[in-house]
């Protein structure tokens, strides 16, 4: 478990509907982390970076 | 929880302090959540704490790597603890020796047993730093140095505890994803794109208006063959008026036919020949002859290659001669084997030499000779070529006296002809697969293709670096912003309890807490006095131990020796609630007060508070009474008696308070 206030910032950052998505993977990321459970190797980090990438909206984020 | 640390027991052996098995174990066996350690001063409680900071941060935290905290009678001694994390057990030893000055670690962790060093888990690593370890085994000087503007202990408590750093973690794992992704990129800039996408644009053009040259250029041939044959057809038909000259022209085009021929044919033939350059001159041969022999002389190539004596030094386990390898032969073979040639190098050398040997006469002239023979033959054939075109045109000029119209069609096949030598020339110049030069020079359409294509991928993969650098950027900083904002409210909601904490704590003072970023900053007030200081410091780490998700011990020296007796209490009473393991070293004079509003909070909270009291020895009615409590433990240099109704009777006339 993270703070509130962690998580909380996440959200309020990846707010836009085309990015909740993403938050969302970023938050779980986060609180892997943070419980010390997150793979620490390239091809985990590639797998979960691979996920953020696509579900990061360019055009959404950049008109915003 | 991630981290949950409970401190079970520490022991000392022929230290600077009494010897002891301090267990912190409650009356269920579990860690007792308070625990009250009263050692009378020069028992020994500073070399307590600095040996708990050093063996969670390692010796790097030891103010003074050259203090002997042996026993000046021992010349080693050693300091243990051992705790749970998340029930997980570990242990952490130190050795010292005064003779050496030396300490030594050893670490016990689970499925992995003993490990000599310093050995940390990593979820435990942010917390085992020297700089937080400094927060729960705790130095009252670090209650001022809170409040240092210049220091950052204050953040640093906020980063770990919260695990803000792990938002720097997320964002160094994006950023190696993108260089992963994009290592072979030339280019992340819009100039980059720019300058390929300009590339493109001008090879397609360059492309188009080629191709629209060459289809132009091919149909303009196609017309003036046909152009040409009627031309030849009507030359051969006012021809055909005068057979004399007909026949004529008919053997000299038959000569001409054949002499072309010829003169392609030797021409190859002294093209090949030339390609030797021993052929070209007797000098080339000489040498190419003497390099074979001096190969000959130096025994090259050897008999042995490289890779013989790298698979010997590597995978044998005696030489060929029956030695065993050891190591140090082993080592010299692989070093002396860069001496040898590889096998590729002495196929190479053996290749060459064949050739040598097969193609380069030692007979001095024989290359020449062969050459000169051919040249011969060609000039010849040339010279036959020659006759032919002089008939010809003599047959032409004959033709042209008898039929001036003649002359007419022979000048127009003339000009067809040097106009259909030149397109051949474009055509050639289009159909080819080399060509070099700008884009707008470029002739060769598969060379176009390719430079378009190339083109084309460039444009296209940095778009896609850009977009991924794009996207790299943004999440970065949205990140960055996401653990900034998650800092200034945690900042700011603790700044509020630790607030609140202050005003239990010192109900008729109004120092309080203004804000938290770097240190702590008090409302209106620079600084505050002993007692103010350590009660903001106990307020901020209470309301961060019990927010953060991290559960650490609070060890602490003396929590209400510069404290107004008129507050005791209420430190007292706050203390059980600073962390869910907290072991309080006292002495003597503290008790009055403080023990009564920490009983009183423990009571309320269901927390069980051992008694522990540690001392050398002493008066003999002092030791009498320790001897009759039930608990006690007597040591090679002092006594430890567990128990609240010792605890309270304790007094060491000596103590020096």
């Amino acid at each position: 478990m993270i703070d509130k206030a962690l998580e909380d910032s996440i959200k309020e950052q990846f707010a836009s509907p085309d990015l909740q998505a993403c938050g969302a993977i970023l938050l779980r990321w986060l609180e892997d982390l943070a419980e010390g459970g997150a793979e620490n190797d390239k091809e985990s980090i590639a797998n979960r970076a691979d996920l953020v990438f696509g579900a990061f909206e360019l055009k959404t984020t950049s008109a915003t | 929880m991630s981290v949950n640390v409970k401190i079970v027991k520490i022991t000392s052996k022929n230290l600077r302090c009494p010897d002891y098995v301090i267990d912190f174990a409650g009356s269920d066996g579990n860690p007792c959540p308070v625990v009250l350690l009263q050692m009378p001063n020069g028992t020994g409680k500073t070399t307590t704490l600095e040996l708990l900071r050093a063996a969670f941060a390692g010796e790097t935290i030891l103010t003074d790597p050259y203090k002997d905290y042996v026993d000046k009678d021992c010349i080693e001694g050693q300091f243990q603890v051992d705790f749970t994390n998340n029930s997980l057990p570990y242990t952490i030893t130190m050795k010292f020796n005064s003779d050496s000055n030396g300490l030594e670690y050893n670490t016990t962790r689970p499925n992995i047993g003993i490990s000599k060093g310093h050995f940390v888990p990593s979820e435990l690593k942010p917390f085992f730093r020297p700089d937080f370890v400094k927060l729960f085994v705790f130095d009252g000087e670090l209650a001022v140095q809170l409040m240092d503007r210049k220091r950052t202990n204050a953040n640093t408590a906020i980063e770990s505890l919260f695990q803000l750093n792990e938002f720097n973690h997320l964002i160094q794992n994006i950023e190696a994803y993108y260089e992963q992704k994009t290592v072979n990129s030339s280019s992340n800039t819009d100039k980059g794109v720019n300058r390929w996408k300009n590339k493109r644009d001008k090879l397609k053009a360059r492309q188009s208006k080629v191709l629209d040259m060459y289809s132009k250029d091919k149909d303009l041939l196609e017309s003036i063959k046909l152009h040409l044959e009627h031309l030849k057809e009507e030359y051969a038909d006012r021809l055909k008026m005068n057979s004399e000259l007909k026949d004529k022209m008919n053997s000299a085009l038959k000569q001409k036919t054949i002499a072309k021929e010829k003169v392609a044919l030797y021409r190859k033939e002294v093209f090949d020949i030339i390609k030797a350059p021993y052929t070209i001159h007797e000098k080339f041969a000489q040498e190419i002859l003497e390099l074979k022999s001096n190969f000959d002389q130096a025994k090259l190539p050897e008999s042995a290659a490289r890779e013989f004596f790298v698979e010997l030094a590597t995978n044998e386990d005696r030489c060929i001669c029956g030695t065993e390898l050891t190591s140090a032969l082993r080592q010299a073979i692989h070093d002396r084997s860069i001496n040898y040639l590889g096998s590729e190098d002495m196929a190479y050398i053996n290749t060459l030499k064949t050739s040598v040997s097969e193609n380069v006469s030692p007979i001095m002239g024989a290359h020449s000779k062969h050459l000169d023979e051919q040249l011969a033959l060609l000039n010849s054939a040339i010279l036959e070529e020659q006759q032919a075109e002089n008939e010809i045109s003599q047959v032409d000029i004959e033709g042209r006296l008898d039929d001036p119209d003649l002359g007419k069609v022979s000048e127009a096949i003339k000009k067809d002809e040097l106009q259909m030598r030149e397109i051949e020339a474009r055509l050639e110049k289009y159909e080819r697969n080399d060509d070099n030069g700008s884009e707008d020079e470029l002739f060769s359409i598969s060379v176009l293709k390719k430079e378009l294509e190339w083109a084309r991928f460039k444009v296209a993969e940095i778009t896609k670096t850009i977009e991924l650098k794009e996207k790299r950027d943004l999440l970065c900083q949205k990140l960055r912003a996401a653990r900034d904002i998650a800092r200034r409210k945690l900042a700011l909601q603790i700044c509020e309890e630790a607030n609140e904490r202050i005003s239990v704590l010192m109900p008729f003072n109004d120092i309080r807490l203004d804000k938290i970023d770097q240190s702590l900053h008090l409302r209106n007030k620079a600084g505050g006095s002993e007692g103010e200081t350590l009660s903001v410091a106990y307020a901020f780490l209470s309301t961060l131990f019990n927010r953060a998700e991290v559960s650490l011990p609070f060890i602490v020296d003396s929590p209400a020796n510069a404290i107004d007796l008129a507050v005791r209490t209420q430190v007292g009473g706050f203390v059980p609630k600073l962390a869910q393991q907290v072991i309080a070293f006292t002495i003597s004079s503290e008790r009055e007060n403080f023990i009564s509003g920490l009983k009183k909070t423990a009571k309320e909270k269901s927390r069980e508070v051992k008694f522990i009291t540690l001392f050398k020895n002493g008066p003999d009615e002092l030791v009498k009474l320790a001897e009759g409590q039930v608990d006690f433990v007597k040591s090679r240099n002092g006594f430890m008696v567990t128990g609240e109704s010792f605890f309270n009777q304790f007094q060491q006339n000596s103590e020096a308070e």
